[in-house]
């Protein structure tokens, strides 16, 4: 076979520009496109038992244009259903995990933004409980309220004493004991509750990013 | 075309060529290759070529088989369909 005066600068030439068309397309899969490329026309050019230039550009023209050989690459990683990219805990995921239960509208906001959680794990992220510690913030003085009680009293003209109370104080001890737990639970739960949410949004997030 | 054998790239390329204006720019079929492999409908495997570099051979997975056949369906609904229309207006005309 005889190699046209130009057929090797031709083919690099047009290597050259395939490999920069296809800027942005992962490593891997540009070199297997670049290497599947340079094989077909070095078999192509193969075929010819007496190549000129004019072959090795009819050839290069069959191929392909690199901008329309490049964009079948490009289609692909733009679309959603290749996961390659996207599929990756980033800076959004974590600040959505870590923002959440202490500066709750900013952590939501991330939470809804991010692929790597479903509806219902958002949903989750968003109202268990809603506002992350910050429910806390507003729940605890109401609570603290709650529990207070006024009692006033005292004896008028030598009679017995008596005192009038309001509030938890007015109640039976029996119901003020199980209202005092009740608290507290409540309260502990609301401690903890963020963090659980937290923990269960990561593991969604991991279960996410290791699906193929 | 790799129902019944794997085949390799310019393989595919030279059967394409014998169907009427299906493949214009033909370096795009290795593109679309490789994101098959990626979505695993195909694998592929290298194999000596009688001359030259080793090709890359692909060949259909069992989700590759899955694909074709729900492909093929869903293309036999949409030929009746577009059939469908084209009969009703050819017959009012």
């Amino acid at each position: 076979m005889m190699s046209a005066p130009h057929a090797d600068k031709l083919v690099n030439e047009y290597l050259g520009r395939l490999d920069s068309a296809l800027a942005g397309v992962p490593k891997g899969r540009r070199d297997e496109i670049l290497d599947e490329i340079s094989n077909h026309i070095a078999e192509e050019r193969s075929r010819l038992s007496d190549e000129s230039d004019t072959d090795v550009l009819n050839i290069l023209d069959r191929v392909g244009d690199p901008a329309e050989v490049a964009g079948a690459a490009r289609d692909e990683n733009g679309d959603a259903r290749v996961p390659e990219p996207s599929r990756r805990i980033g800076a959004v995921e974590i600040l959505a995990m870590v923002l959440t239960p202490f500066i709750w509208p900013a952590g939501v906001i991330l939470l809804w933004i991010s692929p790597a959680w479903k509806t219902r794990d958002k949903l989750i992220g968003t109202l268990v409980p809603p506002g992350g510690y910050l429910f806390l913030v507003f729940v605890l003085p109401i609570l603290m309220f709650q529990g207070m009680s006024v009692c006033s009293g005292g004896s008028t003209d030598g009679g017995p004493y008596t005192q009038t109370c309001t509030g938890m104080m007015a109640l039976p001890m029996w119901e003020q004991i199980v209202i005092q737990v009740a608290l507290i639970g409540s309260l502990l739960l609301l401690v903890v509750l963020p963090v659980l949410t937290a923990i269960y949004l990561a593991r969604q997030a991991r279960k996410w990013s290791s699906q193929p | 075309m790799l129902r019944d054998a794997p085949r390799y790239g310019g393989e595919l390329i030279q059967m394409l060529r014998n169907q009427d204006g299906l493949l214009t720019s033909e370096g795009t079929i290795y593109p679309l290759l490789s994101r098959m492999r990626a979505e695993d409908l195909v694998d592929t495997e290298w194999r000596e070529a009688p001359a030259g570099s080793p090709r890359r051979y692909y060949r259909l997975t069992k989700a590759g088989q899955r694909a074709v056949v729900d492909f093929q369906r869903e293309w036999v609904r949409f030929r009746a369909t577009v059939d469908g229309i084209f009969g009703d207006r050819g017959g009012r005309q």
